[in-house]
């Protein structure tokens, strides 16, 4: 039973409204992708350890077989040089994709303003703010992240990594939500005794009610 | 136990070659970042070459023929102490070779994608 639940434990945060392992979005599946391959190259080298550590106790003839030269140049060298190769090609493609590179038909922008302990969202084509973040779903949207006081990070987990708020500087984070619904984001640095609670929402809509669930939006955050 | 006095000099040789590539691992994500601050990515110099690959591929240029001068020294020093072939005879001098082959390697590996990732964004 108590196994069972130090098991359950490390497991309890691989769903709910903060799971980077339940993308909703091809930035945070792409995120998720390099998580899994690093997590199976590692068990993978992590049982490799186990049966030649086993082996040296058990069948100890079996690995003697091999010189000491060989096992310096096969297991701390040529294995690292593959391992780090694989996984740092997987990174580099993968991080590639995360770019907010330029597109033939530019995403929309909105603004994600951070203070201490809120967040603002304004967008390009509508006047006045919100204070969740509203997108249509189904399509890429640049989130231009920047802050009045100190240094914040714009994070919602399910739809895209994280990027810091830097006073004075913009940073740009590319976001897309498959399908609408809302995710949930917070701010991923330390900014002060009311970071806990700068929780905000990203809701996406469905392309044909999203001027009009922004235009409430605007409407309720102006009164 | 045969104690072998061992100078400093001699010590320092083992460790020139990760010296050479931690100070281009500083300098390239230096200016990796001021380069980005400037807009050098926007600034086209030799056709579709911007400022900031030019300036960064040249900096890991600097880094590997640094690195080479590294190996080839530490090669000479342990051809004079008698050292050939895959051996660990004489001991420090081949350490100091194949570190300096390591630290080339690493130099590679670890800067060589300047050439071919986006800098900024």
């Amino acid at each position: 039973m108590a196994a069972t639940a130090v098991l359950a434990l490390p497991l309890a945060a691989c769903s709910g409204p903060l799971s980077t392992l339940d993308p909703a979005g091809p930035a945070a599946s792409n995120i998720a992708i390099l998580w899994w391959i690093m997590f199976w190259g590692a068990a993978a080298l992590f049982l490799l350890v186990g049966v030649l550590y086993a082996l040296a106790f058990y069948r100890p003839q079996m690995l003697s077989r091999f010189s000491v030269g060989q096992w310096i140049v096969g297991g701390g060298l040529i294995m690292p040089t593959i391992v780090l190769t694989a996984l740092v090609t997987a990174a580099f493609v993968l991080g590639e994709r995360l770019i907010p590179k330029p597109m033939e038909d530019q995403p929309p922008r909105v603004y994600a303003m951070a203070h201490q302990w809120n967040w603002q969202f304004g967008y390009d084509d509508a006047e006045g703010q919100t204070l969740q973040l509203h997108i249509p779903a189904g399509a890429p949207v640049d989130v231009v992240v920047t802050t009045s006081d100190v240094i914040h990070s714009f994070w919602v987990p399910r739809l895209a990594g994280k990027v810091d708020a830097i006073p004075g500087h913009e940073n740009v984070l590319r976001i897309e939500a498959d399908r609408p619904g809302t995710y949930r984001g917070v701010c991923a640095e330390f900014c002060g005794d009311g970071h806990t609670r700068m929780r905000f929402a990203v809701i996406a809509h469905a392309p044909e009610d999203y001027e009009a669930a922004r235009a409430a939006a605007i409407a309720r955050s102006g009164r | 136990m045969i104690a072998e006095r061992v100078s400093a000099w001699r010590i320092a040789w083992m460790m020139a070659g990760f010296v050479v590539w931690s100070a281009a691992f500083v300098a390239l994500y230096s200016v990796l970042s001021v380069g980005c601050a400037f807009g050098w990515d926007e600034i086209l110099v030799m056709g579709s070459l911007s400022l900031q690959r030019v300036v960064l591929v040249a900096l890991l240029l600097v880094s590997l023929g640094t690195g080479w001068v590294v190996v080839r020294v530490s090669a000479i020093h342990r051809e004079a102490a008698g050292g050939a072939g895959l051996t660990l005879k004489p001991f420090v001098e081949s350490v100091a070779w194949l570190a300096a082959w390591a630290a080339l390697g690493s130099t590679l590996f670890s800067l060589g994608p300047v050439l071919f990732l986006t800098s900024c964004y």
